[in-house]
C-alpha cells in the first residue's frame, strides 16, 4: 500500500527510460555510414545501446505496474522530498553558470558557495561568503595552479 | 625477469624519497575522503585526472592507489563513529562497529578496523604480485571475441551485482554505455549524438560525469533530507587499545575476510559488496558469540573490514591484466592510463612492467602508511566529521567547479556538470546504481572495438561468439548470471500474489 501513492512516480521514470531508448535508436538509425567497408559500422552499437535501454524501459514499466520497486521515494519513512534547500541550491548553481564566464571563478563561486552553504542551513551569510572568498581564492591559486588548470580570467583574477 | 626480481625493482622505484612523497599524499588525501562521508575514491581520482597531464604516469598512479587504499581506511571510520556507511561496502561494518561505538568500545571497533585492513590489504596485494603474472598468461590466448564476451560479463554481473536490482542495474549500464557513444566514432569517422554541437565532439569527459554522479548528485540529494535527519557522531571513549581477547577474535577474523574478500574482488566480476557480506555470515556463523552478533561483535568488524580491503587489492587484477575496470574507480583509473596513452591489457605487464611493478609496491608501502596514519591519529581524522555542513558541501560544489570548468574553461560543460548531478539525485531517489553508469562510459566504447574487430575476422558472422569455447562460455555465464536474479524474483513475486 505504501508503494501505491509513488507508482505514477515510478511509471513515469520507465516512460522516460523508454522514451530515451527510443530516442537512441531512432538517432542511432539516422547516422551517416560512411563509405567505409567496415563489416561492423558505427550504427550497430547505439542501435543496441538503444533497444537495451527500450527493453529496461518496458521490464521497469512492467515492474511499476505490478510491483512497485522499493526506493526513497516509495518508502513511508523517508522524510518528505525538502525542497526549500533544493531550490537554493539550484539558484546557487545557476548563480554560478551566468558569472563564471564574465565575473571570473572566484567571484562566481563565492556566491555559489554562500548559497550552498544556506541551502545547508548556515545562518551567518558574511560568514559564508568569507569562507567561500578565502576558499575560492586558495583554490584557484593553489588546485588549480598545481594541476595546470586554466580557470581564466575575471574582476578578482586580473588584480593580481 | 621473475615476479620476485620485478617486485625488488618495484619497491626500488616506490621508495625513492619523492614517490613516497607521493604515496604519503594520496593515502593522506584518500583517508581524508573515506572519512567524509558521502565522497569516494571515484570522485577524488576524477578530480585529480588533470595531474596525468603534470607528472609521470608512476607518481599519478601512486597517488591514485594511495586514494583508493585509504579511502577505505577512511571509510571504516566513519561508519563506526557515525551510522552512515560513506559506500556500500561498508554497510556491514556499520552494523557491528556503531554498535560497539556506542557502548564505548569504539576503540577496538577502529584498531580492528584498521589493523584487519593493514593485514588484509597486506594478503592482497602479496596475492595480487603472484595472481598477476598468471592471468597475464591465460589472457595472451584471448581473441577479440574473448574479449567482448569478457566484457559482456562483467558488465552483466556488475550492473547485478552493484545495487539491489538487475534490472535497474542494467539501466545504469546501459545510461552509461549512451554516454560513451557521444563523439567521433574513431573507426569511421563518423559522429555520434553529438546533435551539431562543437562542444560534444570529443566525447562527455568522464571527469564530468562522475563529479555530476558523485558530488553534484550526492549534494542535491542530501540538501532534500538533511533537516529530518541530522547525523550523529559517536565520541570515541576508552582505550584505543585492543584486549587479549579482542586480538584472540580478530586475527582468525582478518585472515578468514581476507581469503573471501581478494578472489571475488579478483574476479572479472567482482567488487567489494558480496564478500563484505559474505565474512559478516561466514564470522556469524562461526563465532562462539553469535549472540553479540547485532549488538557489537568485534569479529563482525575485522572480518568485513579485512574481506573489502582484499577485495580492494582484488580488483587491481582484472585492471591491470585483462584491463576490465569492475568498480567505478576502477574504471576511473583506467581512464587515466588512456590519458597516459597506455592500453591495461595483457601486454602492460611487459611493456610497462616497471610502472605495474612501482605501483604495486607502492601499494604494500601505502598499508604500512595508512596503518601508521590511522591507528594514532585517528583523533584527529574525526575532527573532519566536525566540519559543519554547510560549508563542507559548499566545498565540495567549489571543487566541482573547478575540477570540471578548469579542464575546458566551458560553461557548455559546467551545465552538462549540473544536468548530469540532477540525473545523479534522481537516480538515487528511485535507487538506480551510479556505478554501473561510470563503467559502462569506460568501458563501452572498448567492448564496441573488440565487438568490431571479432566481426572483421569473423567477416560479419555472428556464431564467432559461440564458436570460439572461451567466449562462449563466458557469455553463457553472463546469461546466467542475468536471468538467475530475474527469474528468483519472479517465482519469489509469484510466491508473495498467491500467499
Amino acid at each position: 500500500m505504501k508503494a501505491l501513492t509513488a507508482r505514477p512516480q515510478l511509471v513515469t521514470v520507465s516512460l522516460i527510460v523508454l522514451a530515451v531508448g527510443a530516442a537512441v535508436s531512432w538517432i542511432a538509425t539516422t547516422i551517416p555510414v560512411g563509405s567505409g567497408v567496415a563489416v561492423i559500422g558505427p550504427r550497430s552499437f547505439p542501435l543496441a545501446v538503444g533497444l537495451l535501454l527500450i527493453s529496461c524501459g518496458l521490464l521497469l514499466l512492467l515492474e511499476a505496474s505490478r510491483a512497485p520497486w522499493d526506493c526513497e521515494a516509495t518508502n513511508a519513512a523517508t522524510p518528505k522530498l525538502d525542497l526549500v534547500p533544493l531550490g537554493i541550491l539550484a539558484c546557487g548553481m545557476i548563480v554560478n553558470v551566468l558569472l563564471i564566464k564574465s565575473a571570473g571563478f572566484i567571484l562566481a563561486s563565492t556566491l555559489m558557495f554562500a548559497f550552498t552553504a544556506k541551502a545547508f542551513g548556515a545562518r551567518r551569510l558574511w560568514l559564508s561568503l568569507l569562507i567561500g572568498f578565502v576558499l575560492a581564492l586558495a583554490t584557484y591559486y593553489g588546485f588549480a595552479r598545481m594541476l595546470d588548470l586554466r580557470i581564466g580570467g575575471g574582476f578578482i583574477e586580473d588584480l593580481f | 625477469m621473475g615476479t620476485l626480481t620485478s617486485l625488488v625493482d618495484g619497491f626500488g622505484a616506490a621508495l625513492s624519497p619523492m614517490n613516497l612523497l607521493w604515496a604519503l599524499l594520496g593515502v593522506t588525501l584518500g583517508t581524508f575522503i573515506g572519512v567524509l562521508p558521502g565522497l569516494g575514491p571515484a570522485l577524488t581520482i576524477a578530480l585529480l585526472l588533470p595531474i596525468t597531464f603534470q607528472v609521470d604516469p608512476a607518481a599519478a598512479f601512486i597517488i591514485f592507489g594511495g586514494i583508493y587504499f585509504g579511502s577505505q581506511f577512511g571509510g571504516s571510520t566513519t561508519s563506526i563513529l557515525i551510522n552512515t556507511p560513506g559506500e556500500s561496502a561498508s554497510i556491514v561494518t556499520a552494523l557491528e562497529g556503531n554498535r560497539m561505538a556506542r557502548s564505548g568500545r569504539g576503540g577496538p571497533a577502529l584498531a580492528t578496523a584498521a589493523i584487519g585492513s593493514f593485514v588484509a590489504g597486506t594478503i592482497g596485494v602479496v596475492c595480487l604480485s603472484l595472481l598477476a603474472p598468471v592471468v597475464v598468461k591465460l589472457a595472451l590466448a584471448f581473441a577479440p571475441a574473448d574479449y567482448f564476451a569478457l566484457m559482456v560479463l562483467s558488465f552483466v554481473t556488475v550492473a547485478a551485482v552493484l545495487g539491489t536490482s538487475v534490472l535497474r542495474g542494467l539501466t545504469s549500464l546501459s545510461l552509461g554505455l549512451l554516454l560513451g557513444l557521444v563523439g567521433v566514432d574513431l573507426q569511421s569517422g563518423q559522429t555520434r549524438f553529438t546533435f551539431g554541437s562543437l562542444e560534444l565532439l570529443d566525447g562527455i569527459d568522464v571527469i564530468i560525469v562522475v563529479v555530476g554522479l558523485f558530488a553534484v548528485g550526492e549534494t542535491l540529494h542530501l540538501a532534500t533530507r538533511f533537516r529530518a535527519s541530522p547525523e550523529e557522531i559517536t565520541p570515541v571513549k576508552g582505550s584505543l587499545w585492543m584486549t587479549a581477547q579482542d586480538w584472540a577474535r580478530s586475527w582468525k577474523a582478518w585472515i578468514r575476510g581476507a581469503l573471501i574478500g581478494f578472489p571475488i574482488g579478483a574476479m572479472p566480476a567482482g567488487g567489494a559488496e558480496i564478500p563484505t557480506f559474505l565474512s559478516y555470515f561466514v564470522e556469524k556463523k562461526l563465532s562462539k558469540h553469535p549472540e553479540e552478533f547485532g549488538h557489537g561483535a568485534i569479529e563482525g568488524v575485522a572480518g568485513p573490514e579485512a574481506a573489502n580491503n582484499a577485495a580492494g587489492a582484488g580488483v587491481f587484477v582484472p585492471l591491470l591484466t585483462l584491463g576490465i575496470p569492475t568498480s567505478a574507480t576502477a574504471a576511473v583509473m583506467l581512464s587515466a592510463f588512456q590519458s597516459y596513452g597506455i592500453n591495461p591489457g595483457p601486454q602492460l605487464l611487459t611493456s610497462h612492467a616497471d610502472l605495474v611493478w612501482t605501483l604495486i609496491a607502492s601499494l604494500y608501502i601505502g598499508n604500512v602508511m595508512l596503518l601508521v596514519l590511522n591507528l594514532p591519529l585517528v583523533g584527529l581524522w574525526v575532527q573532519i566529521l566536525r566540519i559543519p555542513t554547510p560549508y563542507l558541501y559548499g566545498g565540495i560544489l567549489l571543487f566541482a567547479t573547478v575540477g570540471t570548468y578548469g579542464i575546458s574553461r566551458s560553461v557548455f560543460d559546467l551545465i552538462m556538470l549540473y544536468g548530469i548531478g540532477l540525473v545523479g539525485f534522481f537516480m538515487r531517489r528511485y535507487d538506480f546504481p551510479t556505478s554501473p553508469v561510470i563503467i559502462g562510459m569506460i568501458l563501452g566504447p572498448l567492448a564496441e572495438q573488440q565487438f568490431r574487430r571479432a566481426m572483421t575476422m569473423s567477416q560479419g558472422d555472428l556464431s564467432i561468439f559461440l564458436t570460439r569455447p572461451i567466449s562462449a562460455a563466458l557469455l553463457i555465464l553472463a546469461a546466467l548470471a542475468i536471468s538467475a536474479p530475474i527469474v528468483l524474483s519472479f517465482i519469489r513475486s509469484r510466491q508473495a500474489a498467491t500467499a
